[in-house]
């Protein structure tokens, strides 16, 4: 059986990998293990008030939780996989667990619970926190926007150009693992630093994110009260506490008691019992009955959290609502929030932040609809879709945004509208996208040099960028935008050779600079 | 037990990630040796230069197979094996420059490309490269204008042109007195055949043969619309393309360079085929679709004042045929 997990946990972080090469341009969109994802669609469907239809493939681990408990913790994550491998990689020779009293690190499991409770009670009030914490998107970002673009990076300047290894270019880029192009995304040792902290976390208890924290573990552990696969000790038992040390989940605690909810149905424990009493069985019997027989009392050693603790985390999520919020959180970015009253009134001081095409027309119903995966971001084939840090305050934090003067938007492409998993950037027919108003462009007169790339670029066939000609047709006196054609897709922006501040910029339209609206 | 296990464990992930990281490196590398076979002898037999005549001829086929006419413009010239000689490198460089389709005229007839290819193949050339440093993003540009499946078909090499240095190399431009980061391959091969489409352009009013070398610089390009003619007879003197072929099947006649109508495309049926880049651009700008003179291009004019080529269409040899 153990084999047989590793097998599992390989081949599903192989697919989790080979999707991710495949997340770029010439491929159809792959977010197979973003739309099975019960947490970002519980989320998501709370928050934004809306019922994703792609989300409902969730229900398929949602199914395998109630059979078979956290079999997706224990066969499927990446991340699982990740620490795991890692685990057997540097087996602490450094533990730090007895280090820290028994009293506290007792009380770790619950953090994931109190972590999910925060991020459903804060969706139930609009606000998505799940992209934050989710294990998934975590891995993603990780492994997208900072490892893959670093590994290429190494290939690139150090492989292929500094060692001559040449023959290594097409192969790779046939395989996906090379970049044609040089990709690079903002804040990207934000990504590194957490999965390190993850990782590093390992020093403490083996799997202590799974056990601890993430909490789409806790979501999975909870809907597992029904799991037909239970843990089982035997009344014959030695308590002789080789399961208790094998577990990497701590689901079978120190008084060799079960916590069903824990057990990520790995089998870890099943081979290493002296008197083969421990075992793993399908148990088609109602929890009630079954509970007496197994030991299993929910009430006295299930690791859920007090009744109290619930409710200061139902309200710290509550109470981040109105902290986060797009409308409430210039607490945190200032005036640079946009809400959509700012919008309606051109208040001064807004930073309106240009969003991917086929975004929500509301900055506060895209933030909520988001989860941060990270997808549009991997798949933007000019490498222009950039993750927000603090630019749209805290709530904004990874939310996409299109930078020009680090990539455009291509006018022939959708496939950032195609991948979004939950239609935060709602799916566009090219026709459509074509004449999707992401900004529009505004040209400084003063310090335009009439050098004419912006017009030469403007994809728009019409021309959104027109030349005023001198009286003999010879030089351009000035440029200007056709607003009523601008799209606003950024790629004059990008081409401008005007440095340091481009002669031509793209404003959102609810932006006080725009002067084209 | 447990410490066996883990041993044996342990033994396994690493002899695993060994054999792994070998394949995984060693493979690709073994394999691109195999096929390349030895390094090519530094030497080369360089393409004898044309004939004197030659420079003075341009060749004009007209008709509906562009295909065709491409060939039939080659043999004009007295063939391919004219140009490219045994185990040359070739470097084709077409305009890719936009993610148009081939209809829009926006980007080279994908035809014309991969009938150059074959007929450079032919006259046994070694390998034929084929790239631009396009405008908007490469990948989706290389497949958007059919270039890329044309010419893989034909049997050459499709190459992207990155952003990093490695692919550059700084040259000096004369006039203007400064260097600039030209395309390493189309400096160091053998034959440069230039295969621009004859378009309108906003800031030049046309893009042809000399505006589509533009393609091989790097950096901010830009910038240098401001002195167009200048940067442009400086990057002739770095860059001299072997044979200019100008595909005017389909021109475009207005909202160039990108278009993005078909109600701005216009069927010229012409391919344009001549050693002198000045001579064949001068003669595409007189196409009835564009109405123009080789001397309304300013570009064209001040490379013909640098002596780059002949821009008097009364000095140069016309052979025109018609299939």
């Amino acid at each position: 059986m153990i084999s047989l997990r590793r097998l599992s946990q390989i081949i599903f972080i192989g697919l989790f990998i080979y999707f991710l090469l495949l997340t770029v341009d010439p491929h159809s969109p792959v977010n197979v293990f973003f739309i099975t994802n019960p947490l970002l669609a519980l989320t998501t469907i709370l928050a934004g008030r809306t019922l994703v239809i792609l989300l409902g493939a969730s229900l398929i681990i949602i199914l395998s939780a109630l059979l078979l408990g956290r079999v997706f913790c224990g066969w499927v994550c990446p991340l699982g996989t990740i620490l795991d491998v890692f685990h057997k990689f540097i087996t602490p020779k450094i533990c730090l667990e007895k280090k820290i009293p028994a009293g506290l690190s007792r009380n770790f499991p619950k953090i994931k619970y109190l972590l999910l409770v925060l991020i459903l009670s804060a969706a139930v009030l609009g606000i998505n926190l799940a992209g934050w914490f989710d294990p998934i998107t975590i891995t993603f970002k990780f492994l997208a926007l900072s490892f893959y673009p670093a590994l290429n990076l190494i290939i690139k300047n150090i492989m292929i150009d500094r060692w001559g290894w040449s023959g290594l270019s097409q192969p790779l880029e046939n395989v996906g693992i090379l970049d044609r192009n040089e990709v690079f995304f903002q804040d990207a040792a934000v990504f590194i630093i957490i999965f390190l902290i993850i990782l590093g976390l390992i020093f403490i208890q083996r799997r202590f994110w799974c056990r601890n924290l993430c909490p789409l573990g806790a979501l999975l552990g909870l809907l597992s009260f029904s799991k037909l696969l239970r843990l089982k000790i035997g009344t014959d038992c030695l308590t002789c506490q080789k399961c208790v040390k094998t577990c990497k989940m701590g689901a079978i605690n120190n008084e060799i008691k079960i916590l069903q909810e824990e057990c990520i149905q790995c089998f870890a424990c099943v081979p290493v019992c002296p008197v083969d009493t421990v075992s793993l069985n399908f148990k088609p019997i109602p929890v009630l009955t079954n509970q007496s027989e197994t030991g299993f009392r929910p009430t006295e050693i299930s690791g859920l959290p007090a009744r109290r603790s619930f409710l200061l985390a139902a309200l710290i999520g509550v109470a981040s609502a109105p902290l986060l919020s797009a409308r409430g959180g210039s607490a945190f970015g200032g005036k640079n929030n946009l809400s959509p009253a700012a919008l309606t009134t051109t208040d001064n001081n807004v930073l309106a932040i240009l969003r991917p095409p086929g975004a929500l027309p509301s900055e506060e119903e895209f933030m909520n609809r988001c989860v941060r995966c990270g997808q549009c971001l991997k798949i933007c084939p000019t490498n222009g879709l950039q993750p927000l840090f603090l630019q749209s305050g805290l709530y904004g934090m990874w939310t996409p945004a299109l930078m020009p003067l680090i990539g455009y938007c291509t006018y022939e492409c959708n496939l950032c509208t195609q991948i979004c998993p939950t239609e935060a950037i709602q799916p566009l027919e090219i026709d459509v996208k074509k004449k999707w108003v992401i900004g529009k462009a505004c040209i400084n007169d003063r310090l335009c040099i009439r050098c004419g790339a912006c017009e030469e670029h403007c994809p728009v066939p019409e021309k959104a960028i027109k030349a005023v000609w001198d009286e003999y047709g010879e030089k351009p006196l000035r440029y200007y935008v056709e607003c009523d054609l601008c799209i606003g897709c950024g790629l004059c922006e990008h081409v401008c050779p005007v440095k340091p501040v481009r002669a031509i910029r793209v404003y959102h339209t609810g932006d006080k600079k725009c002067f084209n609206r | 037990m447990k410490k066996n296990n883990n041993c044996s464990r342990r033994e396994f992930l690493e002899k695993g990630a060994l054999i792994g990281g070998l394949g995984f490196f060693g493979l690709p590398l073994l394999t691109t040796h195999l096929l390349n076979g030895e390094p090519a002898p530094p030497e080369k037999p360089a393409p004898d230069e044309p004939p004197a005549d030659l420079t003075k001829t341009i060749s004009v086929v007209s008709g509906d197979d562009p295909a065709k006419m491409t060939a039939l413009a080659i043999e004009s010239l007295g063939g391919m094996a004219t140009f490219v000689k045994k185990d040359n490198v070739v470097v084709v460089k077409p305009n890719i420059a936009w993610e148009r389709a081939p209809e829009l005229a926006a980007t080279t007839n994908p035809e014309v490309v991969a009938t150059i290819v074959r007929e450079c193949l032919k006259a046994g050339a070694k390998t034929v490269k084929v790239f631009d440093r396009t405008c908007n993003e490469s990948r989706r540009c290389y497949r958007t204008s059919g270039i890329e499946a044309a010419a893989k078909e034909a049997g050459g090499e499709v190459l992207f042109i990155g952003e990093r240095e490695s692919f550059y190399k700084e040259m000096p431009f004369p006039k203007k007195k400064v260097t600039w980061p030209i395309v390493k391959e189309a400096l160091e091969c053998d034959v440069l055949i230039n295969v621009p489409i004859a378009k309108h352009h906003g800031l030049s009013k046309l893009t042809l043969g000399i505006k589509n070398l533009m393609g091989l610089m790097g950096g901010k390009r830009g910038e240098i619309h401001k002195e167009l003619g200048l940067y442009l007879s400086d990057l002739l003197t770095v860059v001299k393309p072997h044979l200019t072929i100008i595909d005017a099947y389909r021109v475009l006649v207005s909202h160039g360079p990108t278009g993005g109508k078909p109600e701005y495309v216009k069927m010229a049926r012409k391919i344009i085929a001549g050693v002198d880049p000045v001579a064949v651009d001068a003669y595409a700008t007189t196409l009835p679709e564009f109405g123009l003179t080789p001397y309304d291009i300013e570009h064209i004019f001040t490379a013909s004042e640098n002596k780059l080529g002949e821009i008097d269409l009364k000095k140069i040899k016309i052979i025109e045929k018609t299939i």
